[in-house]
């Protein structure tokens, strides 16, 4: 991802986006000014809509946990279990994703990928151009009401 | 005939429509698909991250589409399995389907 800087305008070739006291951003390899990372409004969109959809998933029993990843950026809101680290969150993140979008470069019309890793399936909903809604679900297919509100995020929760 | 050569059998487990058989650096094994050199690439890629976090516990992983000829990779030994899903088959049945294929396919004919 090329990303400018705001103070000196020199092209910053970034692998991703990282949080700096709390803020998504990057430092200049040129000047070390802090620049801030924009969201799109899409993304702004989908980010106030998780909270609903974290509570959404937490109604269903078969489904243990749910993070939100952006692709450059990494982990954005975390619902998995504890016994996950960040660190973990992100190798998983990172991989799924780039395995959903390896599939999807053949098959376009790819809407949900599940792993299935021992009795557990690690879900991916793709939200939007850059973020995707990760589960940990019991079974393989996400249950129907949950599945339809992550493939139309601009149609449910609020705002 | 050589195991390879005998895995075109898994055309007649309930569900396969096509299928494609790669080791981890994309060389085709076996397939049965219109364009395999496309898919070869793309099932070492996905099986091989799949793996990464599967580790040995990685059992299949499954991409829906909205034709429903959803796709599928298994991991076999050093090899990765895609197999593309019948329309009328669900996911459950098919992964079961060839999962028992994978176990039984050592003492076929």
């Amino acid at each position: 991802m090329i990303l400018f800087c705001e103070d000196c305008g020199k092209k910053n070739l970034l692998n991703s986006i990282q949080f700096i006291t709390g803020k998504p951003g990057f430092r200049c390899s040129s000047c070390g000014y802090l620049n801030p990372y924009h969201f799109t409004p899409q993304e702004n969109s989908i980010l106030k809509k998780a909270d609903f959809f974290f509570k959404e998933a937490e109604t269903f029993p078969e489904i243990q946990g749910s993070f939100l990843f952006h692709r450059e950026i990494g982990v954005l809101k975390n619902h998995m279990p504890e016994i996950l680290n960040i660190t973990d969150l992100d190798f998983l993140g990172k991989n799924l994703v780039q395995t959903y979008e390896a599939c999807q470069s053949v098959f376009d019309d790819v809407n949900e990928m599940a792993l299935a890793v021992a009795d557990k399936n690690m879900i991916v909903k793709r939200m939007g151009e850059t973020l995707f809604m990760i589960l940990a679900c019991k079974t393989e297919a996400l249950p129907h009401g949950i599945s339809e509100k992550l493939s139309r995020p601009d149609d449910h929760g609020g705002s | 005939m050589s195991n390879i050569e005998r895995f075109t059998s898994i055309l007649n487990v309930p569900g396969v429509d096509q299928y494609i058989l790669v080791d981890r650096t994309g060389k085709i094994f076996a397939h049965a698909m219109p364009e395999p050199k496309k898919m070869a690439e793309i099932v070492s890629v996905c099986g091989f991250q799949s793996h990464a976090i599967g580790k040995d516990n990685f059992r299949y992983v499954v991409f829906s589409r909205e034709n429903q000829e959803n796709f599928f990779i298994f991991p076999v030994g050093k090899y990765y399995l895609g197999v593309i899903k019948q329309k009328n088959m669900n996911n459950d049945a098919l992964a079961e389907n060839i999962i028992q294929f994978l176990k039984d396919f050592p003492n076929r004919k």
